[in-house]
């Protein structure tokens, strides 16, 4: 019997392909008043909950979650080990909106055969480098990665 | 998740006090529910329940506003109005049926199969009659303001799941989207809880891409306009074309069917949307009106109705849209009547009240009246493809809508109520010609200027970056693509669409296009000759393509602003008459159509500010046969280069006027007759293959389009601006270059085609005025003979090919 325990999987790019979507981000966050970001790296980070062994979560995120030609992913056990300084920002729906990927992952999950998980939350996580403070990151940010109306989010400094 | 939850145990909720309140509480009572029924008529409820002496239930009540929103009514365009411009006095009964409805019906065109009735207009199609076209254009322009994605994404599935549903089911082909934004380079102040145009276009054209290219439909025509009217109030249009049997066309219901629900869960995502889209956004929070799109559910769906039709194992079909099943049973029930056991209904949200379950629009549902000896056959086809099916009652003769909670009636009215209980009140409409100071600038800037600033005007300049986005190829039948010419990028005036993914049969070389026209800025002068110019620029894009337009069909799609205004209502009626009069002077009937009202919100410094009045018109018509479909690109040198139709000096709502700071003007006007003429010689030529491209002069005229048709061929062009046939005489080079006179297409012709082609078009407007070179250059000879202009066409093509966003 296999406990149930929730997993985190963090999955981005890899830096030999180019990352258009994360060059366009920051060009995007510039416009909307965070002008003194250098960078940024967009990743997705899947939680799942359920009876998984650690094989199963190797296989899930190399099979499902990323392309692993161009993509990387990491099991995140302890909190990672960071190379900042950046500004992390977490976005993921409210609990209350619809989210269809989180569905056809989990019926996917189900359909390779795997024990059908207990909740699955997905979250984009972007890491920006900036000199700027936490309201001006907060504001640009709403302005332009995320909606209040549908997302709760969260802005943490790294070191 | 899909996992089935217990139903809620909440009761029946019934309104203890409705009928003794007074007129301000129960407007209060409507305004805190978003039911947006006004004082009348939440008089009108309470004068019914009052009759049948009772108090009703929360459900009742929610039913009525939905099924008297604006959304599902259409209150305006079917109520009286009272229309004043200047002493002249109009009274109009119903605008829609005296314009659009009208006009469809003295065209009389056999070959329209269904007209405002169904949830898509349908046109026959095809050699012998076997197949018909399904096409519908919706609004859904509240929704994208406050969730771009999200709002895009439920539009675009929303108005497939009416393609689904038109006569027993179509076959979505064609998906089409227009956007509406302001422009994202201009720096302008907005409310603090309103979104930068940058974002909602973003967010708008991730949408389309996420829901359209994962449900393998190709988005293949559409269009983005920028005006700084659209800051607060994006308008998005969402169309989708469909193919279904002719025999398929006919739906009906009969008592005893099942009333089956098919596709997602219901939960409380999107409650209230149709009751919303008759409400100002006025900053406050509508979390609830937020609906996210769940494109895999849809295809599903899809696959299996498809399935389930070619089985005929169902009577009718119709989408849950706006106000969920509450207003789909309704609308289904029609004069029959149904009864309803809501609990059978499947829940994703534990906490949800009877009545939030029956107003719901949780997205990808469809609802389906299927035989009873059909049922387990049905249910099969839907398990296979993984949709959860429920059977949640039956039609009924009644005449009324009877919803059961576990036993408890939730809902029972008289469906004759429902349908024709609203208070018609008159409408008041004043129409005032805009007063636009006459200013006559003349421009310092030289022609190579004009010409480089207008192509690479943001309403102008190349969609590539937005095309490229959206799978135009999937189903491989685009073929006529967006983009055009030896590169692929040069800008196509329509696709041609062969849909042997639907009638699979690849012998059949029949397919057809889709046009738009969209013209906003000549609205804001005069909206009578808009909608002439709508439906002109609409014809002429889908001709230059090669599209037999005597079979062509419009859509009419209306966004204003608030009408009780009764400015803005008079600019509307007069558009309606634009529409009505374009339709029959072209003969060319209206099959399907919506309207989006109320797009005004208040500005940063608490100004109402509403849209400017914007009207599409969307056209469609058979190319009967593919491998005759033209292009835009010019295709060789040494061919004869003609204009259709006569420039006149018409410089009202154009381009050169809006960059050169030049106010007013004569608004162009469509000369009907001796179009048709033109346009049916211009089709007749390239039926018989003699035309080797076309392109039609619309924004920066005559030398923007002769430049696009050069450089997407990587070819060049002579043009003697002498030759170009003239209402009037103009002396003015650049009215000549510049102006925007409707109805012209400029025509390459190969010499061996020359003599069939001038016999072809003898009678017509069409006259020859240039050729085509080798050398990639735009040689324009001046009114005086001498040369007026040469230049390269690769730095115009470079000034056009800019992006719109980083």
């Amino acid at each position: 019997m296999i406990a149930v325990s929730t997993h985190k999987i963090e999955v981005s790019p890899k830096s030999e392909y180019g990352d258009a979507e994360s060059s366009s981000l920051a060009v995007v966050l510039k416009s909307s008043g965070a002008p003194s970001v250098t960078k940024v790296r967009k990743s997705r980070l899947y939680e799942i909950r359920g009876s998984f062994t650690a094989t199963h979560i190797n296989r899930l995120s190399r099979d499902l979650l990323c392309d692993p030609i161009t993509e990387d992913f990491r099991v995140l056990s302890q909190p990672p080990s960071t190379q900042g300084p950046f500004w992390k920002v977490e976005v993921r729906l409210k609990p209350t909106v619809l989210d269809p990927e989180a569905d056809t992952i989990k019926n996917a999950l189900i359909e390779m055969g795997f024990p059908p998980p207990d909740f699955i939350r997905i979250a984009s996580v972007y890491k920006i480098e900036s000199k700027c403070g936490k309201p001006q990151i907060e504001s640009s940010a709403v302005r332009s990665l995320l909606n209040p109306i549908i997302h709760l989010y969260s802005i943490t400094a790294c070191s | 998740m899909t996992e089935k939850i217990e139903n809620s145990t909440f009761s029946v909720q019934v309104l203890s006090d409705f009928n003794s309140l007074g007129v301000k509480e129960l407007k209060n009572l409507s305004a805190q529910n978003l039911w947006s029924l006004n004082e009348k008529e939440i008089l009108a409820v309470q004068m019914y329940f009052r009759s049948l002496k009772r108090n009703p239930t929360r459900a009742e009540i929610e039913t009525v506003a939905q099924s008297w929103s604006e959304h599902c009514r259409h209150k305006t365009f079917k109520s009286p109005i009272r229309y004043q411009e200047g002493s002249r006095t109009v009274l109009i009964k119903n605008l829609f049926e005296e314009t659009i409805a009208r006009a469809t019906r003295q065209t009389k065109k056999p070959w329209c199969l269904s007209v405002f009735k169904d949830n898509a207009g349908i046109i026959s199609f095809g050699n012998k009659g076997k197949w018909a076209l399904a096409f519908k254009v919706e609004t859904h322009n509240h929704p994208c303001a406050i969730e771009p994605k999200g709002g895009a994404e439920t539009g675009l599935g929303g108005v497939i799941r009416d393609v689904l549903a038109a006569g027993l089911g179509a076959k979505p082909v064609l998906s089409t989207d227009i956007f509406c934004v302001a422009p994202p380079d201009k720096k302008l102040s907005l409310p603090s809880k309103a979104l930068s145009p940058e974002r909602i276009l973003r967010g708008l054209i991730a949408g389309v891409r996420d829901y359209g290219n994962r449900m393998g439909i190709p988005t293949a025509a559409g269009g983005l306009y920028f005006d700084e009217g659209y800051a607060l109030n994006p308008l998005v249009f969402v169309g989708s074309v469909g193919v279904l049997p002719a025999t398929a066309v006919k739906k009906e219901i009969r008592p005893g069917d099942l009333i089956v629900v098919a596709g997602g869960l219901t939960g409380k995502d999107g409650l209230h949307g149709a009751t919303f889209s008759s409400a100002n956004l006025n900053g406050e929070d509508h979390s609830t009106a937020v609906q996210i799109g769940h494109p895999l559910n849809e295809k599903r769906v899809m696959e299996a109705l498809l399935a389930a039709r070619d089985q005929k194992l169902y009577r009718s079909v119709t989408d849950c849209g706006a106000g969920g099943l509450s207003s789909a049973v309704t609308e289904m029930a029609d004069i029959v009547g149904a009864r309803l056991h809501l609990e059978k209904e499947i829940l994703k949200a534990s906490d949800m009240e009877p009545w939030e379950i029956w107003v719901s629009e949780s997205q990808e549902r469809m609802v389906f009246a299927v035989p009873p000896s059909n049922l387990k056959a049905f249910e099969k086809i839907f398990a296979d493809e993984g949709v959860k099916t429920r059977m949640i009652g039956e039609f009924v003769k009644t005449g009324r809508i009877e919803v059961l909670w576990n036993g408890q009636t939730l809902i029972n009215l008289s469906l004759k109520f429902l349908n024709n209980g609203i208070p018609v009140e008159e409408k008041k409409a004043v129409y005032i010609s805009p007063k636009i100071a006459e200013s006559r600038v003349f421009p310092k800037k030289s022609l190579s200027e004009q010409l480089r600033d207008i192509l690479s005007h943001l309403n102008v300049c190349s969609r590539e970056w937005l095309i490229r986005q959206y799978d135009h190829e999937v189903q491989g039948g685009t073929v006529i693509k967006p983009l055009q010419g030896t590169r692929h990028d040069g800008p196509g005036d329509a696709s041609v669409i062969w849909p042997q993914a639907a009638t699979k049969d690849i012998s059949d070389l029949f397919g057809f296009a889709v046009g738009h026209g969209l013209n906003p800025s000549s609205g804001k002068i005069d909206p009578y000759q808009m909608a002439w110019l709508c439906a002109d620029e609409a014809l002429r894009n889908i001709l230059c393509v090669g599209a037999d337009i005597s079979r062509a069909a419009f859509l009419d799609n209306f966004c204003w602003g608030n009408p009780e205004n009764p400015q803005v209502l008079g600019s509307l009626v007069k558009a309606a008459w634009g529409c009505r009069d374009a339709s029959l002077g072209f003969q060319v009937p209206f099959i399907s159509g919506k309207d989006s009202l109320y797009n005004e919100s208040k500005d940063a410094s608490g100004k109402m500010v509403s849209v400017p009045g914007t009207l599409l018109i969307s056209a469609i018509a058979p190319v009967p046969n593919i491998e005759k479909a033209v292009t835009m690109d010019m295709k060789g040198p040494g061919n004869s280069l003609y204009i259709v139709g006569q420039t006149g000096e018409e410089m009202g709502g154009s381009l050169y006027n809006e960059l050169n700071g030049i106010a007013g003007g004569v608004v162009p006007r469509v000369d009907v007759r001796c179009v048709r003429r033109n346009f049916a010689a211009v089709y007749q030529a390239m039926s018989k293959g003699l035309v080797a491209s076309a392109h039609d002069l619309s924004e920066g005229g005559l030398l923007a389009a002769i430049t696009e048709m050069a450089f997407s061929g990587e070819f060049g062009a002579m043009i003697d601006l002498d030759a170009v046939p003239k209402q009037k005489p103009i002396y003015s080079s650049e009215v000549l270059l510049f102006s925007e006179t409707p109805s012209r297409i400029l025509l390459e012709v190969k010499p061996e085609h020359e003599a069939a082609f001038v016999k072809c078009v003898k009678g017509s407007c069409v006259k020859r005025v240039g050729t085509s070179i080798a050398n990639p250059i735009i040689k324009i000879i001046g009114l005086d003979g001498l040369v007026l202009f040469e230049e390269s066409t690769a730095p115009f093509k470079a000034a056009w090919q800019r992006t719109v966003l980083p």
